[in-house]
């Protein structure tokens, strides 16, 4: 890439000028064979009639909600946003019948004026529109209803790297969502510093089933392949779910070079892919098998060489990664041409922050590397509690500074303050960005080792234990704000999530509510409003949630107890319901 | 909610492509993914009762497709949101072909 460019909008309309006819983006249309693609010069074209529509409509510098299923029609109404000057922030598109709770809040949090979506989504959503206040509000556009001339009206707006090109909402609670402000500058280093590390040039050839309104999805899989100058073949997560040997057949079809996914994805492969499914995919193209977003696991490492090393797939492709939304997206990853690097600690010291590499029959912690960081970012591991750097043999939380670091959230002047401007207390180093990951340095490589921040990832998804909590409160009117505590523990190398529940029997006899009844609706709430199944409820008596003095519930000690309590059963994977009054 | 829960039988032991088939199958992957008992699975509750989330409802929604030998929409364990629902339109829209795939 030339250095000159400053912003998406110069590298797509130089690409769209000097390789008009170069196939972008292929989409597959039901995850198989049916595609639809777009050249640079239809893409370019296709973005300047949505920009124009957003120019006439008085939409630059104001935010626009994209509201569109996976697919060309996302891609060019993405490209269409930043063409106007116009602050891009993706959504998902909530499901038939689907709860609209985070759009809402999202709508409202980013202070959007427009929405862009297409037409049959719209259609689905009109009489939910008309009756939520903070979408009714918006001046909707749906994609396809535009006339293709109005791209002659289009004018190219005036935008510096420091512009803001998007919001990523990935991060904060569905009560108080936060969006990542993502700069054209922090984009085009960010792309830079994935195109350097993947080895990335224009015969690099990309397979992507991630969601467009997710970073990884969207950076790595839509803006890296356009800064990059190759190929890339996408389909919907769902086409990927569903069928999950329809993303390495892709890989296999297109002879891709660089794929992947969170570790989820990895482990449905090795499982639910069949032998006969196996058979016919050739997977020796594959360069650089990505896994972040959540713990990379080295057990599913090795159960997807073992399914799929007869098809042509090497263990050296495997590519554990590290990033964060705050970081625009990648942070550390690698190494590229050889086996992911572990490392096994001492489980106990780990626990109370100590590295100690053991090679002994101790209760050890195996680790993968997420490989070195970025030169792009300075790293340092701090004392959270001291604010000062760790010495080399402990766990810290990790901070982050450099270009590639977001400039804050929208319009959160205190959690921005907070979290993207911490100084050193010692040497007062700084400003860096506070990620509440924690994680050590090894031999030059990331481990990561816990959160500080109360976050959960299941599935690659982030999830706050307040939601959750919240949600279950309102399940149940025998339960008061307290009685509840949501955290996850990793269960045979999985996140799980866990509910303590404080119950009052006498309470509940009065109230006529049915013990069975009552979990059973907590389970059916946390699947509705989260999408997420419970992986055990416990009961306590009341005062059983372990609380600071000032009533703050202790999760780390839920989760010990929780542990304790699973490896004294008989039954090494609870997945019952126990009562512990 | 309903306090007599209807119980369902084991899985298997139905011919092949049969509803009944269909649903002990769609019964025994769920017992399975939710580490739920099979018996546990009542016919007329909503599936997010059980904790089904959608990497599960779209997993199995492609299975189904495979055994049943045809495309199915991918929001079904949504738009029929029972097993007693789901059954019903599985056994209307494929009753004319019964013999379907075996995964």
């Amino acid at each position: 890439m030339s250095p000159e460019f400053s912003t998406l909008v110069q590298i797509l309309r130089w690409r769209a000028a000097r390789q008009p006819d170069r196939k972008a983006y292929t989409f597959l249309i039901d995850g198989d064979e049916r595609t639809a693609s777009l050249t640079y010069a239809e893409l370019d074209r296709r973005a300047r009639t949505v920009a124009a529509w957003l120019q006439s409509s008085g939409a630059p510098g104001k935010r626009v909600l994209l509201l569109l299923p996976p697919g060309l029609e996302n891609i060019a109404a993405f490209f269409g946003c930043l063409y106007s000057g116009a602050v891009a922030v993706p959504t998902s598109p909530p499901r038939p019948n689907g709860r609209i709770h985070r759009l809402k809040a999202v709508a409202s949090d980013a202070r959007a004026d427009f929405a862009v979506t297409t037409s049959t989504l719209f259609a689905r959503l009109e009489s939910t529109i008309s009756r939520e206040r903070e979408l009714g509000a918006l001046r909707w556009l749906a994609v396809d209803r535009l006339d293709p001339a109005l791209c002659a009206d289009w004018r190219e707006p005036e935008i510096h790297s420091d512009g803001i090109a998007f919001l990523q909402y990935t991060s904060g609670s569905t009560s108080e969502p936060k969006g990542v402000i993502v700069t054209h500058g922090n984009l085009l280093c960010n792309s830079a510093i994935i195109h350097r590390s993947f080895g990335h040039n224009p015969l690099s050839r990309g397979v992507i089933w991630l969601p467009p309104y997710h970073d990884m999805g969207l950076i790595g899989g839509i803006v890296q392949p356009l800064y990059g100058g190759f190929e890339v073949t996408l389909m919907s997560p769902t086409a990927f779910l569903m069928r999950p040997v329809r993303w390495l057949r892709a890989i296999s079809r297109t002879r891709a070079t660089t794929s992947g996914g969170p570790n989820f994805a990895y482990e449905l492969c090795a499982r639910r892919i069949s032998p006969e499914q196996r058979v016919g995919l050739d997977l020796s193209s594959w360069q650089v098998a990505f896994s972040g977003a959540e713990p990379v696991r080295r057990e599913t490492m090795e159960r997807f060489t073992a399914a799929f090393a007869a098809a042509g797939f090497r263990p050296e492709a495997f590519y554990p990664c590290y990033g964060l939304a705050e970081a625009t997206l990648f942070v550390a990853g690698g190494p590229r041409t050889s086996r992911p690097v572990t490392c096994k600690v001492d489980a106990q010291g780990l626990e109370r922050h100590h590295v100690r590499l053991s090679n002994g029959n101790g209760h050890r912690r195996e680790l993968v590397s997420c490989g070195k960081p970025a030169p792009e970012f300075e790293v340092a591991i701090v004392d959270p509690e001291r604010l000062t750097r760790c010495p080399e043999n402990r766990v810290g939380e990790i901070w982050l500074s450099g270009r590639s670091v977001a400039r804050g959230y929208w319009n959160r002047a205190e959690d921005t303050e907070k979290t993207f401007r911490a100084c050193l207390a010692d040497t007062g180093e700084g400003p860096f960005l506070r990620t509440g990951d924690l994680g050590f340095l090894l031999d030059g490589g990331l481990v990561l080792a816990g959160r500080l921040k109360e976050m959960m990832i299941f599935a690659g998804r982030n999830h706050y234990p307040h939601d959750i909590e919240q949600t279950t409160l309102e399940a149940c009117r025998a339960l008061q704000p307290g009685n509840c505590a949501a955290f996850s523990v990793d269960l045979a190398g999985e996140e799980k999530l866990v509910l303590f529940i404080e119950l009052d029997d006498r309470k509940r006899n009065r109230l006529g509510i049915d013990r069975d009844e009552l979990l059973a609706s907590i389970r059916r709430a946390v699947s509705e409003h989260h999408d997420l199944s419970v992986h055990d409820i416990v009961l306590l008596a009341p005062g059983g949630i372990p609380k600071t003095t000032s009533g703050k519930i202790q999760r780390h000690i839920c989760r010990s107890r929780f542990m304790a309590m699973s490896m004294s059963s008989h039954d090494p994977e609870p997945s019952d319901e126990r009562d512990y009054r | 909610m309903n306090k007599e829960r209807s119980r369902t039988e084991e899985p298997m032991g139905t011919p092949a492509g049969a509803p009944e088939d269909i649903q002990a199958w769609i019964i025994a992957r769920l017992a399975e993914e939710l580490k739920v008992p099979p018996g546990d699975i009542d016919v007329r509750l909503p599936f997010t009762q059980f904790g089904l989330d959608s990497i599960v409802a779209f997993m199995l929604t492609g299975e189904l497709a495979d055994r049943l030998g045809c495309d199915l929409p991918a929001t079904l364990f949504w738009e029929y949101p029972t097993l007693e629902s789901l059954a019903q339109y599985l056994h209307r829209e494929f009753n004319d072909r019964p013999t379907p795939r075996t995964a």
